[in-house]
């Protein structure tokens, strides 16, 4: 699970400066999406949700948060397709949010 | 070796994706000033604040040498944006270069950029790492023996 929460290889690029900055600002931006795809997906507004979805897919990318990212972009091509996302994938994204968190603390002393 | 830039925008609706990439470019040190819009119709004010204010010395360089473009943006997408430039019609911007970013290299998309072929110059899936960026520098901004930066 470790592996697929975080991509080494881009993380290895920051510093511990750019680790801390890079991630507190991530997580913040992070789960106020995936909070609000779940009032979007709650509320059937699939418009909102792919834009919602594609932003999450963009910052995750950039991070390195990869499973996070894959949830997104699933999530998006769904919407895009005006195709049913379940809850359980939603609530995926919310699970997936909540181990990097913890990931985070543990190995980089990342408090949210 | 490239030139080293006035001016390089962001557009792009991510803070995080917009924060990363403007630290990576400045450590790259490409350019002396890096400017970040969250959208398209941010963007395209900006560009015409810049444009006013090209015979004020002061306000020199704001006119970005170079644009890096996301798609996927609320209020105006990138291929809004690129619409709404090409009305710009102002020789001050012939020679910027505008490089798309996507986090997917979609076929309806890069075909859609293909329309624009006259002022995008590069089509480029996300992240703009490091690389990407010397890359692009190296591709549409070296220096030539006559000019240097």
């Amino acid at each position: 699970m470790d592996n697929k929460l975080l991509d080494e290889n881009v993380v290895a690029q920051f510093s511990s400066q750019q680790v801390h900055t890079y991630f507190m600002m991530y997580m913040k931006n992070a789960k106020s999406l995936i909070d609000n795809i779940q009032k979007d997906l709650d509320g059937n507004d699939l418009n909102a949700l792919r834009q919602r979805a594609h932003k999450l897919k963009g910052s995750s990318m950039v991070v390195g948060a990869s499973s996070i990212k894959e949830l997104a972009h699933e999530i998006e091509d769904l919407a895009r397709e005006n195709k049913p996302i379940s809850q359980d994938q939603v609530g995926r994204l919310q699970s997936n949010y909540q181990s990097l968190s913890e990931l985070l603390l543990q190995r980089y002393n990342i408090s949210l | 070796m490239h030139k080293v830039l006035k001016t390089i925008l962001l557009v792009d609706d991510d803070e995080v994706t917009n924060y990363i990439n403007a630290e990576n470019l400045r450590a790259l040190n490409v350019a002396k000033t890096i400017n970040i819009c969250n959208d398209g119709k941010e963007g395209l004010s900006y560009l015409q604040n810049a444009l006013a204010k090209i015979g004020d010395a002061s306000k020199a360089g704001e006119v970005p040498n170079l644009i890096f473009l996301d798609i996927n943006m609320p209020e105006m997408d990138g291929f809004e944006f690129l619409e709404a430039y090409s009305k710009l019609e102002n020789p001050d911007l012939d020679e910027v270069v505008i490089v798309m970013l996507s986090t997917s290299l979609r076929e309806e998309d890069v075909n859609r950029a293909q329309l624009f072929s006259s002022i995008v110059y590069d089509y480029i899936e996300k992240p703009l790492t490091q690389e990407v960026a010397l890359h692009v520098m190296g591709k549409y901004f070296q220096l030539s023996p006559t000019n240097n930066g």
